[in-house]
């Protein structure tokens, strides 16, 4: 890839124009768009600065394809098409973004705070709020009881036959899960919320 | 009729449409975003921006009618290539049997116009 200062200027315009799209998919469209300009600077054979510039210009302005982007984003049922068909399989409905309330940062705060009970209590809650997608909300509910019963079984499968009690080891496994298992998981779930992805993506 | 209606017109055919070409060029098997962006550019400028396939392609992997996987290519690092997946395959057939009946609708019309009524030859 020639280190052009022309193509760092476009893709550093396309980011900034694409600022309001969630995080990875803006990191991944600027990486799509820089793989075509390779791709066709080496279908060119050559990569001077005019060359360079007709790759840009056919690309069009990096404003136009961030918008596409948002517009894909933002509205994925397009009013304006008249000859759309059918989709073969139903469109998930779009859930509109739903404001975060007192139930995200309750289940956020008992998940945090409290171990063991609090995560359940907390999976709970996150259950009854319609902010999360349906995975992020499997993941808080499952989290907890599948890392119990693999802690559980690791710890079986550690001990020595003949041992009584916990030695060290597990003393330490056990507390790192207690202290750090439910902080873990609502910094998750935040995460998620920030991403702005959440309400959106129900897969 | 204002002067740029049938520019407008003619966008928006595009836009509605060029999600069916995509998928019809992954009929013949796997491509990668750069053919894919060339050979629509290169027909009759269906699309302007090369760029604005990307977005496009997102959609179409979203809506689950396309697949993408990464393959090694012999100059340069991997690439990601889209495929067309079950429910992509029955998109197409189903667009393709309605853009004929729509197309073969506005001929009979447009051309039916030519000549003074619909008998006319």
């Amino acid at each position: 890839m020639p280190n052009d200062p022309l193509i760092d200027a476009y893709l550093r315009r396309l980011d900034h124009a694409a600022a309001a799209l969630p995080r990875e998919r803006r990191a991944e469209l600027v990486a799509e768009i820089r793989e075509h300009v390779e791709d066709a600077l080496r279908s060119e054979g050559a990569d001077d600065e005019v060359t360079v510039r007709n790759v840009l210009e056919r690309l069009g302005q990096p404003e136009e394809i961030a918008a596409a982007a948002l517009g894909d984003t933002v509205a994925p049922t397009r009013v304006d098409d008249t000859l759309r068909l059918q989709p073969v399989e139903p469109e998930q409905p779009t859930v509109p973004r739903q404001p975060v309330g007192g139930l995200e940062i309750a289940a956020l705060v008992t998940m945090a705070v409290l171990p063991v009970l609090g995560w359940f209590v907390g999976g709970v809650l996150v259950l009854m709020s319609r902010v999360w997608s349906v995975r992020d909300r499997v993941v808080a509910l499952l989290a907890p009881p599948v890392l119990f019963v693999v802690f559980a079984v690791v710890g079986l499968l550690m001990l020595p036959p003949d041992a009584s009690g916990l030695g060290p080891l597990e003393l330490a496994f056990v507390s790192a899960l207690l202290l750090f298992g439910g902080p873990l998981l609502a910094a998750y779930l935040a995460w998620r919320l920030r991403d702005g992805e959440a309400a959106i993506q129900t897969g | 009729m204002e002067p740029g209606q049938t520019r407008n017109v003619l966008s928006q055919l595009r836009r509605g449409t060029v999600e069916y070409c995509v998928l019809a060029l992954l009929r013949g098997g796997e491509r990668y975003g750069f053919e894919l962006a060339r050979t629509l550019s290169e027909a009759d400028g269906l699309v302007t921006s090369e760029g604005t396939i990307y977005p496009l392609l997102t959609r179409l992997r979203k809506e689950q009618l396309v697949s993408t996987f990464w393959r090694e290519s012999e100059a340069g690092p991997p690439r990601r290539y889209y495929r067309l997946t079950d429910a992509g395959q029955l998109a197409l057939s189903d667009f393709t049997r309605e853009w004929s009946r729509f197309r073969d609708a506005v001929d009979a019309l447009l051309q039916s116009e030519e000549g003074k009524g619909p008998d006319a030859e």
